[in-house]
């Protein structure tokens, strides 16, 4: 490899913006990045191996040696006793039959949208979530914390017993003792805290309602690290009610997103995908939406954007103001509202440039008023979402808010004020008991109110938590709790949406359900415990609450059980509409003069806030953007990067309102020059092995006194500290080496795009070019089925929901930071992320890559064990006892969808945490576990083809394509994956092969791929994409 | 090179495998990794009594 410079790219080239690149490195063209596209493997990952560096040794040596080591298995190995024994079930449970799956219904407790499931569990065991397809909210489908909470279930560092001061207490003393503490704060007038997250469950309320009733003294506070309370509160001050109506994304013309990542993590941003993708199909009649996305950084959902604007999070309110101000000034809408006038009519849209983006903007507003949406970020200030509510009313955009489907709230969150009181409190010694409600304050709220240090003045600090963290750790009684699947519950948290929780397995340790907890020390009595107490309690409830009113016929019981096996009980809800109130608008604050940058603080896609952090599977899913694993990071603009002459992995530090942070820098393509991005949920310190010291804590950039936001902070100052911290990326990894098609071949671009005027206009136009293809091998004629898979890239969104169902689903490992960083990540699905444009205004597109399962697989002819060989039905499949371990096969793949044990890495990873008797109780049965010197990839799911013609044979009937749900396919918010039988002409995936728009990427190897590709339309006014 | 009579070497077997038998019938474990004991507890796997099924609706 020469050692010349980075080769310049042609400008007048990438003005066509066609060309694609995966990073800066990329678009620069560095040396680097252009050797890993020619190489088959990233440099480390085959450790050098030199035969002089072997000490010499006799051959009698040897034999001794090897004699020895023989001994010495001999006894190694004579630890059967412990591995137990495979026999039938004595007393066979009644409703576990060996080998087959049951599914429960269920709510998830992941986030605060509390979405519908299913568990399926195999011989007593939850082994995999999916989405319950009868809850109207999530209809089947559920995110990526929600498919990997279930290794949380199998965590080794749950807790197994309640203790006191590090020490084992047993239930009965813990209660006896906390009684008292309880009766003696009650006697002596001390106010007695609890404190807990968001409350989804009405009964949960109720108790907590009882507990107050009980022990007067009580005060409950509220208090989520990250929240929609600033939506919540302008909805409040706009219409006068805290409860807000979802948005009918489905019908929307025209979006405008303002920094909201609502199809991200965003509110309920499954369900919104959904509805997003509605309007993106291209089978039929090509209705598509139109997305504009301004944003200061770049998210998931300005990656899908058909117009992207740059805007910095702390100029949206003028934004706002001024496209109101542009749209009255204009006539586009009319309004009599002096004080509306008054607040918008000093604003102007000229700052912010993109003269031509705007006014495109602008005019799609006016053309579809009533049928477009304007949507602010939950991040975004008070003010903004004030703006933003007047701005749909005036535009008539109202007519898209579902007023039958209300967001609630079942507890409201505790103001600031409140917080800083009880902290107040806590120092005066005015606090005698501080209840965490399986909450973890001493992380999430801002260092400023002092609370860690409060804590230590108080005697009895009680934690309810299902694993130890930064809050239990201050305590002196820490109570293990039952994890979701152990326990019961409810959640009322969208009119009309009743969903239930159901425990699927006993408690695996010696905890108890929160909620039980809380009931024996309300009943004063330690004896009084029994396990189905919050059973019963949660059954009375939903007898007088929902029962009462549901006007059946069935008698309690049954409609309880029915309720159970649904998960989900639905009822009608009036429809109350309010009017909005103008004089919530309040002045925009100039940000011409504000110096410094913008930190915007947002959550993290994965471990959420913090709740995840010792999720494995969560924090080596490659993040939706950057691709970065295993951490968080400073996202800044190139620009930005260049003027403080820092790269990738340097060391920047942070100064806001005399609070700072030093992070690594990531250098993002679209991010707003002024705006510093920074994920939450990251930098835990007392949590598992997995997540302790992951990436750093963003709160310690959080104030109790922000001036419009918790989320968003002002004057910002940055300075390069020296140093590097290395950022594990798969940004570049798995590179395609398209150089080498280019040519050889004709140029067929693994991203095939075009716009829906130019598809309208010719239909045909992906295949002008295709010329046909000659094979020397001959064709193999399936007759049976033969499977096949598409994938519409129109509404693949990135989310990951694929990878994180594929892992479960396939017993995918978890190597470790290092091991990712040497290319060793063992995912078989990966979602491809390629910018084209230029670094200041990129054109993002993603495409998930998974094996092709080719019908000429190069893979195939190169094994020299015939491990990997070709099914009947068009599978390229592995036989995992055949291979050696020669990766040729690696070698040979185009797709580079290979995955190589280069570990057993269940052992390996973190001193085999994962490699225990619990952790193993979360693999699927049907799945290999494959150990070192292995390889691996997509079977496109073949043990569920393998159960689906086991019933198809034992039901006499004909297999048919549908029969067949891959994991992906099942979990995809979007349905953007299609699974079938290829050779059923009748079915929607040999239709979708014969799309216009359909291509196989890196079609010129005539390699018959069977993964086929929906080319991404973008919704532009031209037929050329911007 | 020492030389090594028939009866020696069948002699050391000998010892070997009485050693490696009496090796294996003691209860402490030589090889095995500390930190991979300590999690290595029998687990109670059970169905709720409670919990209803629907495997009629997937």
């Amino acid at each position: 490899m020469s050692s010349s410079s980075p080769k310049k790219r042609d400008t007048q080239k990438l003005s066509d913006k066609k060309e694609l690149w995966k990073s800066i490195k990329d678009y620069n063209g560095d040396n680097e990045v252009i050797k890993l596209k020619h190489d088959e493997f990233l440099e480390g990952v085959t450790e050098k191996f030199d035969s002089e560096n072997l000490s010499g040794i006799s051959r009698r040596k040897f034999l001794a040696l090897l004699s020895a080591s023989a001994a010495l298995t001999a006894t190694a190995c004579t630890d059967y006793h412990d591995k137990g024994e495979i026999i039938p079930y004595n007393k066979r449970p009644e409703e576990v039959l060996p080998g087959i799956a049951n599914y429960y219904a269920s709510t998830c407790n992941g986030c605060d949208q509390s979405c519908g499931i299913l568990i399926k569990t195999r011989e007593g065991r939850p082994i995999k979530v999916d989405g319950n397809p009868d809850h109207p909210i999530n209809r089947g489908k559920i995110c990526a914390k929600g498919q990997a909470s279930i290794l949380n279930l199998y965590d080794p560092e749950r807790l197994r017993h309640p203790l006191t001061r590090r020490k084992q207490i047993s239930w009965k003393s813990a209660d006896n003792e906390i009684i008292s503490s309880l009766n003696n704060a009650q006697n002596s007038n001390k106010e007695i805290a609890i404190i807990t997250n968001s409350v989804t469950s009405p009964t949960t309320k109720k108790i907590l309602e009882d507990f107050v009733f009980k022990y007067p003294s009580t005060k409950i506070y509220t208090r989520s690290l990250v929240n929609d309370e600033q939506r919540k509160s302008a909805w409040s001050e706009s219409y006068g009610t805290m409860e807000y109506p979802s948005v009918k994304f489905e019908l929307a013309k025209i979006i405008l997103s303002l920094d909201a990542d609502f199809l991200g993590n965003e509110g309920s941003y499954i369900e919104n995908m959904r509805k997003y993708a509605a309007k993106r199909t291209v089978v039929g009649k090509t209705d598509f939406n139109r997305l504009y996305v301004a944003e200061g950084r770049m998210s998931a959902t300005g990656m899908m954007a058909d117009y992207r604007l740059r805007i910095s999070p702390n100029q949206q309110l003028e934004f706002v103001y001024g496209l109101i101000n542009e749209l009255i000034k204009t006539g586009s809408v009319i309004t009599s509202d002096s004080t509306v006038r008054a607040k918008v009519g000093s604003h102007s849209l000229a700052k912010f440039g993109e003269k031509e983006k705007i006014s495109s903007l602008i005019r799609d507003l006016y053309n579809n008023r009533g049928q477009a949406i304007v949507y602010a970020g939950d991040t975004l200030p008070k003010e903004v979402h004030i703006a933003v509510n007047l701005l749909n009313e005036l535009l008539g955009n109202t007519a898209l808010y579902d007023y039958s489907s209300t967001f609630k709230s079942i507890l409201e969150q505790s103001s600031d004020e409140e917080i800083s009181k009880l902290v107040d409190s806590m120092n005066s010694e005015k606090i005698g008991v501080v209840i965490h409600f399986d909450c973890n304050p001493v992380y999430s709220l801002p260092e400023d109110y002092g609370y860690k240090s409060a804590l230590k003045k108080i005697k009895t600090v009680i934690s309810l938590t299902e694993a130890e963290n930064e809050s239990s750790s201050e305590g002196n009684y820490t109570l293990p709790i039952n994890h979701p699947f152990e326990s019961w519950g409810d959640a009322y948290v969208r009119s009309g949406v009743y969903s239930l929780q159901q425990p699927v397995i006993e408690p695996i340790y010696n905890s108890r359900q929160k909620e039980s907890i809380l009931l024996t020390w309300i009943s004063g009595n330690a004896e009084s415990y029994r396990e189905d107490s919050y059973h019963q309690y949660l059954m009375n409830n939903f007898n007088s609450t929902i029962y009462s009113k549901k006007n059946t016929f069935a008698d309690a019981k049954t409609f309880w059980y029915s309720a159970l096996h649904d998960g989900v009980v639905l009822f009608d809800k009036p429809v109350v509409q309010s009017k909005f109130n103008s004089t919530a608008l309040v002045d925009s604050r100039a940000t011409d003069n504000v110096n410094g940058y913008t930190v915007h603080l947002t959550e993290s896609y994965f471990v959420a806030d913090g709740k995840f952090a010792n999720n494995g599977w969560l924090q080596e899913i490659p993040h939706p953007v950057s691709k970065v694993t295993w951490d968080n990071y400073a996202s800044i603009s190139p620009k930005l990067a260049k003027q403080f002459d820092v790269e990738m992995n340097d060391l920047i530090e942070i100064s806001v309102n005399n609070k700072k942070l030093i992070l690594p820098v990531l250098v993002q393509p679209g991010v707003h020059d002024s705006a510093i991005n920074i994920e939450l949920g990251y930098g835990r310190t007392v949590v598992g092995d997995v997540g302790k010291n992951v990436g750093l804590n963003a709160v310690t950039l959080m104030s109790k006194n922000y001036s419009s936001s918790p989320f968003i902070y002002d004057g910002a100052s940055v300075k390069k500290v020296g140093g590097t911290h290395k950022l594990a990326t798969t940004q570049e990894h798995h590179a395609i080496d398209d150089t080498f098609v280019k040519d050889i071949h004709r140029t067929r671009k693994i991203i095939q795009e075009g716009t829906v005027e130019k598809y309208k206009k010719e239909p045909g136009f992906l295949h002008k070019e295709k010329t046909e293809l000659f094979g020397i091998t001959s064709e193999h004629e399936y007759t049976g089925n033969k499977w096949a898979m598409a994938i519409d890239l129109n509404k693949c969104t990135s989310c990951s929901v694929c990878v994180s169902a594929c892992n479960v689903e396939n017993n995918i490992p978890v190597v470790g930071k290092d091991q990712v960083e040497r290319g060793r990540e063992m995912q078989w699905m990966r979602i491809d992320r390629y910018y084209s444009g230029t670094p200041d205004d990129p054109i993002v597109s993603s495409q998930p890559m998974l094996c092709q399962h080719c019908d000429n697989a190069p893979c195939e002819n190169v094994c020299p064990v015939n491990a990997t060989n070709h099914s009947p039905d068009g599978l390229n499949q592995m036989v995992y006892n055949r291979c050696v371990g020669t990766r040729y096969c690696s070698n040979n793949c185009p797709y580079k969808v290979r995955r190589y044990n280069f570990y057993n890495f269940r052992d390996h990873f973190a001193d085999a945490y994962y490699e225990n008797n619990l952790t193993s109780l979360v693999h699927n049965p049907e799945v290999t576990v494959r150990s070192r010197g292995v390889m691996e990839k997509c079977t496109f799911c073949v043990q569920r083809i393998m159960e689906a013609r086991s019933n198809a044979i034992r039901d006499g009937k004909e297999l048919k394509g549908t029969d067949v749900v891959t994991a992906c396919q099942v979990a995809c918010p979007t349905t953007a994956i299609t699974f079938g039988d290829a050779n059923d002409p009748d079915s929607e995936i040999a239709k979708l092969r014969e799309h216009n728009l359909s291509y196989h990427v890196l079609e010129e190897l005539n390699v018959k791929p069977n993964v086929t590709y929906i080319a991404k339309l973008r919704n532009t006014r031209s037929e050329e994409i911007l | 090179m020492e030389k090594i009579s028939r009866n020696k070497f069948f002699g050391a077997i000998g010892k070997g495998v009485i050693a490696t038998a009496i090796t294996a019938a003691l209860p402490i474990k030589f090889f095995s990794n500390v930190s991979k004991t300590t999690r290595q507890e029998k687990i109670k796997v059970a169905v709720h009594p409670s919990a209803i099924k629907r495997n009629d609706k997937v």
